[in-house]
């Protein structure tokens, strides 16, 4: 709405009344030709030559014009501010999930994951946006890293379908191989994935394991001189070498230590001393695998082995060792692992009972045994077992996360869908019932499962899922009607008992209440129905 | 949507994600064991791995968020699975 303020600028814009106004033959005030005809051109309106626009009309149509279009200006406005209200939010938001994972202590992959599942209601463009920005502060060191990953990680999906899409018609498994090879290079050296991206891609686009292990062994031979080439030529210290290739991330989670120690060893001038990088890379990377490429030395014994181990426990964290033993009995054929860790076991024993005391102490967590929450240093040496595999239970990784595409497994998904959709309901109602939650949630849970297994068979028949739903739904009310009639019945044994510790006629009043109460639970009851499970 | 996916956790198993809700400024995760079904997980989420809850009193409040989210959600989801 204008103002008159607004309004009669806008008039004294178009019109002068000095100059524009005259009288025509009849005796009515009009615009002279001159006006009316700019005033037409300026809102593009025909007029004839000569023509003249009667003041009031043209008057209230420039107005109408002008309010139409401020309006719209201000409406473009509003949209506008809350537009940048809400990329605000969002960049809040990206920002708080950034530095949460950061002071949380994540790596870059970690944190792009995190942006990539928190923020995944946000525009990417946003995304990188806030990322490109990220470099003004203090934290500008991850930018590149984070972005990168994020970016790899959009990637992913992407790769897949091309993937597919182009190899899957080959039936020449030779000419796919070699295809594969080209294009995992191509995408590895133009920076668009890590090798553990591509490979995972293929393992997604179900192409056969001995076709990725020999997409995999192409792409070393590839690589290797390039590696040997570009190192070579750089002529770096042995400092200056660590750092450049872990900058570079060559020590992926598939272009491991290893690998990358071999290409050292096979430089024309390498007088790098190989172990003191592998311990370099560790200490920089904290890579257990480059702690396990310290100990693959051929001709070891076992018990040179578990020397070693030992002496690591003086540098690296005991859990560091442990996964390195673990690497070597999963990873790694013909080291001796077995006795390697009993030997490890035993000269472990030998360390001072202070040493041990102390080192138990700062393992201490607490775990939970059974029902109970307790710390893990005060538990009996027998019950250890336990306590360490509820502390592992504790505290998992999310190894995969995927969509399963196989008819079968979707059955499957179905299956514990259906489970999950009996269960829920009736630990809700259990724990109206006061029951404790935890151990009501695994007892119900593991009862219910049979009932979900029951419904494996009808899922296939119903074509609905409302249906499904429904079924489930009548299951578990019948659950809620057996849990009622426990309740009242439990109600009526408590009553009982009151009853029967009455003692003699001073209480009449108080017996009367407790059988009144009592023919009121049973009227209540639900009434168990024949045929009705 | 993460809700019918497959997750394979550091323990080696395949878990079923029945539901995810939040619960101050926390995720929180519902999962069902794929060969198990009769063992689940009900835990914080926090990207990259999960954290089970074993306070009963949170436990109390997010077995009715997930059941609220599967009554709101179930029916799509085994829609798509059928």
């Amino acid at each position: 709405m204008l103002t008159d303020e607004q309004k009669r600028e806008i008039v004294g814009k178009f019109i002068n009344p000095e100059k524009d106004f005259e009288k025509a033959a009849n005796g009515m005030i009009l615009l002279t030709a001159e006006a009316s005809k700019r005033i037409a051109d300026e809102y593009g309106l025909e007029i004839k030559e000569g023509g003249r626009y009667n003041p009031k009309d043209i008057i209230d149509y420039i107005l109408r014009r002008e309010g139409q279009k401020l309006a719209a200006a201000e409406s473009i406005k509003r949209a506008e501010a809350r537009k940048q209200e809400i990329k605000k939010a969002k960049v809040d938001k990206i920002l708080a999930c950034i530095k949460g994972a950061i002071e949380a202590g994540e790596e870059s992959f970690a944190i792009a994951q995190r942006i990539n599942i928190d923020c995944g209601d946000i525009e990417t463009q946003i995304i990188f946006e806030v990322l490109d920005n990220w470099k003004e502060n203090e934290h500008y060191i991850q930018a590149d890293s984070i972005k990168k990953n994020y970016y790899l990680i959009l990637n992913r999906n992407a790769a897949i379908v091309r993937f597919t899409n182009s190899h899957a018609t080959i039936k020449n498994k030779e000419v796919l191989t070699r295809g594969l090879i080209e294009d995992v290079f191509s995408y590895y050296t133009k920076g668009v994935m890590s090798l553990g991206h591509l490979l995972y891609a293929l393992n997604q686009a179900e192409i056969e394991p001995e076709i990725i292990e020999a997409v995999k062994a192409g792409f070393y031979t590839k690589y290797e001189p390039l590696f040997i080439e570009k190192y070579s030529k750089m002529n770096l210290t042995q400092e200056q070498l660590i750092d450049d290739v872990m900058k570079n991330y060559v020590l992926g989670d598939v272009f491991d230590t290893r690998l990358i120690l071999t290409y050292i060893s096979k430089m024309e001038d390498a007088s790098y001393d190989v172990e003191d990088i592998a311990y370099q890379m560790y200490k920089k990377d904290g890579d257990e695998k480059a702690v396990f490429q310290i100990l693959v030395k051929q001709g070891l014994s076992a018990e040179e082995y578990a020397q070693e181990l030992l002496n690591l426990d003086l540098y690296y964290p005991v859990d560091c060792v442990r996964r390195t033993m673990n690497l070597m009995k999963i990873g790694y054929k013909g080291v001796p692992y077995e006795a390697v860790f009993d030997l490890y076991e035993k000269g472990q024993k030998t360390v001072s009972e202070e040493e041990s005391e102390l080192e138990h102490h700062d393992e201490s967590v607490a775990v939970l045994v059974g029902d109970e929450l307790v710390e893990s240093d005060k538990i009996p040496v027998e019950q250890r077992d336990e306590a360490d595999a509820a502390k592992h239970f504790l505290r998992l990784k999310i190894v995969e996360k995927k969509r399963e595409i196989k008819k079968s497994e979707k059955k499957k998904t179905l299956a514990v869908l259906l489970a999950a959709s009996g269960i829920i309901p009736v630990i809700v109602l259990t724990w109206q019932f006061r029951v404790d939650p935890v151990i009501a949630a695994r007892n119900i849970a593991a009862s219910l499962s049979q009932l979900a297994d029951g419904t494996i068979g009808i899922a296939g028949l119903l074509p609905k899922g409302e249906q499904l739903v429904g079924l489930l739904s009548g299951a578990a009310l019948a659950f809620a009607g057996l849990m009622k009639k426990r309740k009242h019945n439990k109600r009526i044994k408590e009553l009982k008992e009151d009853l029967a510790e009455l003692e003699g006629p001073q209480e009449p009043q108080r017996e009367q209440e407790v059988e009144e109460d009592l023919e009121n639970v049973e009227s209540l009851a639900p009434k168990s129905k024949k045929g009705r499970r | 949507m993460e809700q019918g996916s497959t997750w394979t956790l550091s323990d080696g198993n395949k878990y079923t994600v029945v539901s995810i809700v939040k619960e101050k400024k926390k995720k929180y995760v519902y999962l069902i064991n794929r060969s198990e079904i009769q063992k689940f997980i009900i835990a914080e989420y926090t990207g990259d791995e999960i954290i089970e809850v074993v306070d009963p009193d949170l436990l109390e409040v997010l077995i009715v968020k997930f059941n609220e989210d599967l009554k709101e959600n179930l029916p799509k989801i085994i829609s798509e699975y059928i």
